[in-house]
């Protein structure tokens, strides 16, 4: 069994790979140095607030408090009713719920505007009720010349509390992947390729395809390694939060780490030397790496540019595991990114396919 | 004068046959019309200029090239049809073979067995080349002679019938020379075929049963070393300079002894 070749070369490669220094620090060292890099700096700080409305009384003075909050820059607004608000909120999707009761502007009358913030995020927080605060103000002296008809409930909700932290490992997890999927592999083949040891390897009855097999079963192992170890460090060392099925967010790494390696394969396949892959793989993998949502929210992006952004197979890989540990999603909740990524893998290996030489 | 393709010289049934063989790459037949046999442990030498296209006459025969037409075959099975079976019964060292980084000598040899299915033990091959204190060691920390050395052990892996050797001894020094010449004639003496290409006169003159001579893609001689010399010398030629009893190689081999290097 062990003597068979596709398991004797991965048992070799996995053997190979884990003596390359320079292989084990850019696969773990770098990685963890960027978590630990950004997770101090928290640019969580940075973005917009969100903020959820509910309008119980739909008249013309919520209509117009609502179009007063929504020309406010900071703020980002969704609507809903009551409940689905809440519950959006305790998800950590929103900073900040503002609840306009029934009798909202009614003549004269006092009401009371319920805000639900966000008791974990309250700097956060204090921003979106100060807006408010003055929201409510200007409105209240508009409506009477005197203050106070209106007034502002304010009620911390436990949340679930999602940090910066919770935001970046799934994006280092998926960065990782996609940087040992491209360089490893295409690394690797050139390399060999360069030295003869391709040539060599072709002169004994070797299948050329139990070479690729066992490269392949090789990087899968160590990029699920990679994603217990990444995932390990934010949960333990910087308190992330790991909602979702640990074994689907394997499951996705493998994936996605599928997806990268048939890139690298066709980098690899269309590069004659390291000085060409290298530029290749990293014009492919440097713009994924600041616009797939790895370190900051696509949200900042431009419009168009977020459209476009949708389908980069990193986002793809980034959004599902960050959808399973930060919302606890399954797989099956996270299909439309899994078909995403599904399809890059046919569209990526067709490439490899067609590029990738032996010689 | 070219012999007929079947005829060997010690009459031994060919394990290699390679007929009417054609290779061409862009502008240049780079192999025209092969044709030649070798006898089951004979040692055969492919000679010729660089660019004559023996290197890749050897690769076509050891099942790492296509030919565009004609046939070869070892032990009886067409390379051209089934590559893998042919790989699995020959050895091949290349002109310069490199293998996987952070291995060590004893788990690529291993390696490779598993490849040709079969468990290695790695011990007696490295000894047979001189590389048993170095088993530990991966095969990038090696020096020249020794890289050399381990590409012959590798080559010997799978027990191999034909032994192919592309420039066996080029860049060697006198003592690791004749080195390959003793596992050369030690192969011959087990039974094995040896087919190499090489440069040297001497070498092919010291190890060959028989040699072909080729350039521009053709055999133009065929024939055993002394046959070619006694030809040579029947139509008339005389050195310019007398031959003496001991050649300038073997004054180095005098002073510097015959025990390899680079240990």
């Amino acid at each position: 069994m062990l003597r068979r070749p596709e398991i004797y070369l991965t048992w070799s490669s996995v053997k190979m790979w884990s003596r390359d220094r320079a292989s084990l620090f850019w696969t773990f060292f770098l990685p963890l140095v960027i978590m630990v890099i950004f997770g101090l700096l928290n640019f969580g700080e940075l973005g917009k607030l969100d903020v959820g409305i509910v309008d119980q009384a739909r008249n013309e003075t919520s209509d117009g408090f609502i179009e007063r909050l929504t020309g406010v820059a900071a703020l980002r607004i969704e609507h809903g009713d009551a409940a689905a608000e809440r519950a959006a909120l305790v998800n950590g999707e929103r900073d900040l719920v503002i609840i306009l009761p029934p009798d909202f502007g009614a003549d004269g009358q006092p009401s009371i505007v319920q805000s639900l913030y966000h008791a974990g995020r309250a700097s956060e927080s204090q921003v979106g009720l100060n807006i408010l605060q003055s929201a409510v103000d200007e409105m209240n002296f508009a409506i009477t010349g005197a203050p106070r008809v209106v007034t502002l409930a304010r009620q911390p909700v436990e949340a679930r509390n999602l940090g910066y932290i919770d935001f970046l490992m799934p994006g280092v997890i998926g960065m990782s992947i996609m940087q040992l999927g491209l360089f490893s592999v295409a690394f690797s083949f050139v390399t060999m390729k360069r030295e003869g040891v391709l040539r060599r390897l072709l002169a004994t009855p070797l299948n050329p395809t139990t070479l690729l097999i066992a490269q392949v079963f090789t990087r899968l192992l160590v990029v699920l390694l990679q994603t217990i170890i990444l995932a390990a460090v934010a949960v333990f060392v910087f308190g992330a939060e790991f909602a979702g099925n640990f074994f689907a967010v394997l499951l996705a790494s493998a994936l996605g780490g599928g997806v990268f390696l048939a890139l690298g394969f066709a980098v690899s396949g269309w590069s004659r030397s390291e000085q060409q892959a290298a530029p290749l793989a990293n014009i492919v993998s440097l713009p994924m790496m600041f616009l797939s949502g790895v370190f900051f929210s696509r949200d900042v992006l431009p419009h168009a540019l977020q459209v476009v952004t949708d389908y980069l197979p990193l986002t793809f890989l980034v959004e599902a595991i960050r959808g399973m540990t930060v919302q606890g999603d399954s797989v099956i909740a996270q299909w439309p990114n899994f078909l995403g990524m599904a399809v890059w893998l046919v569209v990526a290996f067709i490439i490899a396919n067609r590029t990738f030489r032996w010689e | 004068m070219t012999l007929p393709a079947s005829q060997t010289d010690n009459g031994a049934a060919p394990i290699i046959v390679v007929a009417d063989l054609r290779k061409r790459y862009g502008d240049i037949q780079a192999v025209d019309g092969v044709s030649f046999s070798v006898g089951k442990g004979e040692v055969f030498a492919l000679l010729g200029p660089n660019g004559s296209g023996k290197t890749t006459t050897v690769e076509i025969v050891e099942g790492m090239r296509t030919a565009d037409s004609g046939t070869a075959t070892v032990a009886g099975i067409d390379v051209g049809k089934n590559a893998r079976a042919v790989k699995q019964i020959i050895g091949v060292q290349l002109q310069s073979s490199a293998f996987f980084e952070h291995l060590r000598l004893s788990e690529l040899l291993m390696m490779l067995g598993s490849i040709y299915g079969i468990r290695v033990d790695p011990e007696p091959l490295l000894d047979a080349v001189e590389l048993l204190d170095r088993k530990a060691s991966s095969f990038r920390t090696l020096s020249g002679g020794q890289k050399q050395r381990f590409a012959i052990a590798a080559s010997l892996v799978n027990d191999p019938a034909v032994i192919f050797l592309d420039e066996p001894t080029t860049g060697l020094d006198p003592q690791a020379r004749r080195h390959m010449w003793e596992l050369a004639l030690r192969w011959k003496a087990e039974g094995r075929t040896v087919m190499l290409t090489t440069h040297y006169m001497e070498e092919a003159e010291e190890l060959c049963d028989r040699v072909a001579v080729m350039d521009q893609g053709r055999i133009i001689a065929l024939d055993s070393p002394a046959a070619l010399i006694d030809d040579l010398i029947g139509r008339g030629f005389q050195r310019t300079q007398q031959v003496r009893s001991a050649t300038l190689e073997d004054v180095f081999l005098d002073l510097t002894g015959r025990s390899l290097r680079e240990m």
